[in-house]
């Protein structure tokens, strides 16, 4: 079976720093995988390489076979590939609702003048947009605030948010950076369920960056580990979990 | 409130605005007249100004230059062969243009056009900037065409300027594309396109993030932007009558700045009120230029006391209305109710 994402020796350097040394990866349908290392390790770096914000020194992107680095950010968002990030990104000052609408706008085939005319067909297209979005808050559970603005919800909410937003630009395959950051234990097991939840209905691969090792543990069919930029082990949650050179790059050694 | 109540305030709000509107010029002096004009044509410029500033978020200040290409089209489209004649005596015209006369409507959409296209080309370089460094190549743009235009001896007649154009700007004409202006840019608003503005706005990377192709976004709304301001340089030119380039100075641009300050960021009404503001206090804080006389003792005129007092009126509106005076909020007919039901309370 042919991998949906994967990447070939990806390599990036800022000036004399190889942030990300030939970093290989295959992901399969359906599966949730995790990247996990300690601060500095180069995920973030990894995430913005396969979502066009950084252009690899070296090395290829593939989604379902198709080279994907090199493309703009919003290409890649059109070929399936979109991201939350790590200090959550919404549209502060916009209802709920209006933040995941915005997400179906590259779709649209009305153009400028026909949404300033309000024609049929534009109407016909907005309010299908308003559909889904209305739709999708409630496969989210966050459909009582769609009038709320984005900002004032509570932080797992926005979160919360920020996935639903990412899912409704129909992704093939969902980078989430960080998602239980900051949460209370409590918000991480919700996340967790709704982690397993979203990749269930929406049938799409995540591919996720985590520090709690209990929510990595938790949802991730298999995990990467990287540090200084190399991958120093791959496999299941458990065995990653003895591994002594993840123990040691964690935790350090006498 | 219902919306029926709703549209019948607004029908009736329209047709009191037209009523205003058609029997302004038998009822007040030319003056007046012409300051309901500057109003409209201020109107223009500064919803234009907005869609930019407010809505899309980024800093431009190249209103100045988008004017002077509209107002320097239109004028040159509308002046008759004679008239051009006598302007151009030290430098002859081109040919090209020193036989053209076209009617008003097409001069200013020719204006409008011309400037959408200059913002167009310059738009791919310009508009990858952000911030202050936006503001300043835009600004740089405006001073460009200044230049240009006071060197372009044989078609802008340099610094001596146009003189004598067709008075066409009238009521109708400037409050008509003030309404279409405002009708425009407020649908634009409204539909998913404004919203996708709205989002770069809020947050420029987590727009791209969700496949806006953020760079085509704001050349639309430059464009679009461009092309009233366009038409508002055509508009003022042909009331004013006469041109040169020392006119769409910087200055220009920060008065529309100020008004959408003033009226609020990301709001039409905002600007709509903005505007009519300051022209009206422009004009009306006149007599403060004049000496005074208050009984014991006598203030000799000073000419820019008015300035400075205007200058004093809006930084106590900022002071006291942070966003301005919508913020980003539109106008509308419950929010008129409920001032005046505090009012009432109040009392």
């Amino acid at each position: 079976m042919s991998s949906i994402l994967s990447c070939r020796d990806l390599t990036i350097k800022f000036g004399g720093l190889t942030a990300v040394d030939t970093y290989n990866m295959e992901i399969e349908q359906g599966e949730i995988v995790g990247l996990i290392g300690p601060n500095g390790a180069g995920k973030t770096t990894i995430f913005n390489m396969i979502t066009g914000v950084y252009l690899p020194t070296n090395g290829e992107v593939y989604l379902n076979g198709e080279k994907i680095d090199g493309l703009k950010i919003e290409e890649i968002v059109k070929k399936g590939v979109v991201r939350t990030f790590q200090n959550i990104r919404l549209f502060d000052d916009m209802s709920v609702l209006e933040n995941v609408f915005i997400a179906q706008q590259m779709n649209i085939s009305s153009n400028i003048f026909a949404s300033i005319l309000r024609t049929k067909g534009y109407r016909a297209e907005e309010s299908k947009m308003f559909e889904n979005a209305m739709l999708l808050l409630k496969e989210v559970g966050l459909e009582q605030f769609a009038e709320y603005k984005a900002s004032s919800l509570p932080y797992g909410k926005q979160r919360r948010l920020e996935i639903a937003r990412a899912l409704a630009t129909k992704p093939k395959v969902l980078l989430l950076d960080e998602p239980a950051a900051g949460m209370n234990p409590q918000e991480s097991v919700e996340l967790m369920e709704f982690i397993h939840q979203i990749r269930d209905k929406f049938g799409v691969t995540i591919f996720l960056i985590e520090h709690h090792m209990q929510v990595v543990m938790g949802v991730c069919d298999r995990v990467y580990v990287i540090d200084y930029g190399e991958t120093i082990a791959k496999g299941v949650p458990s065995e990653i979990q003895k591994n002594p050179k993840v123990i040691e790059a964690y935790l350090g050694v006498d | 409130m219902d919306k029926k109540l709703k549209l019948k305030l607004n029908i009736v709000l329209v047709i009191i605005g037209i009523l205003f509107l058609s029997l302004s010029e038998s009822i007040f002096g030319s003056y007046q007249v012409r300051i309901l004009n500057l109003c409209a044509i201020y109107i223009v410029l500064a919803v234009s100004l907005n869609l930019i500033n407010g809505y899309i978020g980024m800093l431009s200040l190249g209103s100045a230059g988008f004017m002077a290409l509209g107002a320097y089209a239109s004028a040159l489209l509308t002046m008759s062969a004679q008239v051009k004649e006598m302007n151009f005596f030290l430098t002859p015209i081109v040919p090209i243009l020193a036989n053209v006369e076209l009617p008003f409507i097409v001069a200013l959409l020719i204006g409008g056009i011309l400037s959408a296209f200059v913002a167009f080309l310059i738009g791919f370089p310009v508009l990858k900037l952000t911030d202050d460094y936006l503001a300043i190549a835009t600004l740089g743009f405006g001073e460009i065409i200044r230049v240009v235009f006071t060197n372009l001896q044989s078609i802008t007649n340099g610094p001596l300027g146009l003189k004598g154009l067709p008075d066409y700007t009238n009521i109708y004409w400037s409050w008509g594309w003030a309404v279409f202006t405002v009708i425009v840019i407020g649908f634009l608003i409204k539909g998913s396109y404004g919203k996708s503005f709205k989002a770069i706005r809020e947050n420029e990377i987590a727009a791209k993030a969700v496949g806006i192709n953020v760079m085509k976004y704001k050349l639309m709304a430059f464009v679009i932007s461009a092309f009233f301001t366009g038409i508002g340089g055509g508009l003022l030119a042909h009331l004013i009558g006469t041109i040169d380039p020392l006119m769409f100075r910087f200055i220009l641009t920060f008065n529309i700045v100020l008004i959408i300050v003033l009226g609020g960021l990301g709001s039409v009404s905002g600007s709509i009120i903005g505007s009519i503001i300051f022209v009206i206090a422009l004009e009306g804080l006149r007599f403060l230029d004049a000496p005074m006389n208050f009984g014991l003792f006598t203030i000799p005129g000073v000419p820019g006391t008015r300035m400075v007092v205007f200058s004093a009126i809006l930084l106590f509106i900022i002071l006291f209305y942070r966003k301005g005076i919508m913020g980003r909020q539109e106008l509308s007919w419950e929010k008129v109710c409920s001032v005046k039901s505090r009012f009432k309370r109040s009392k």
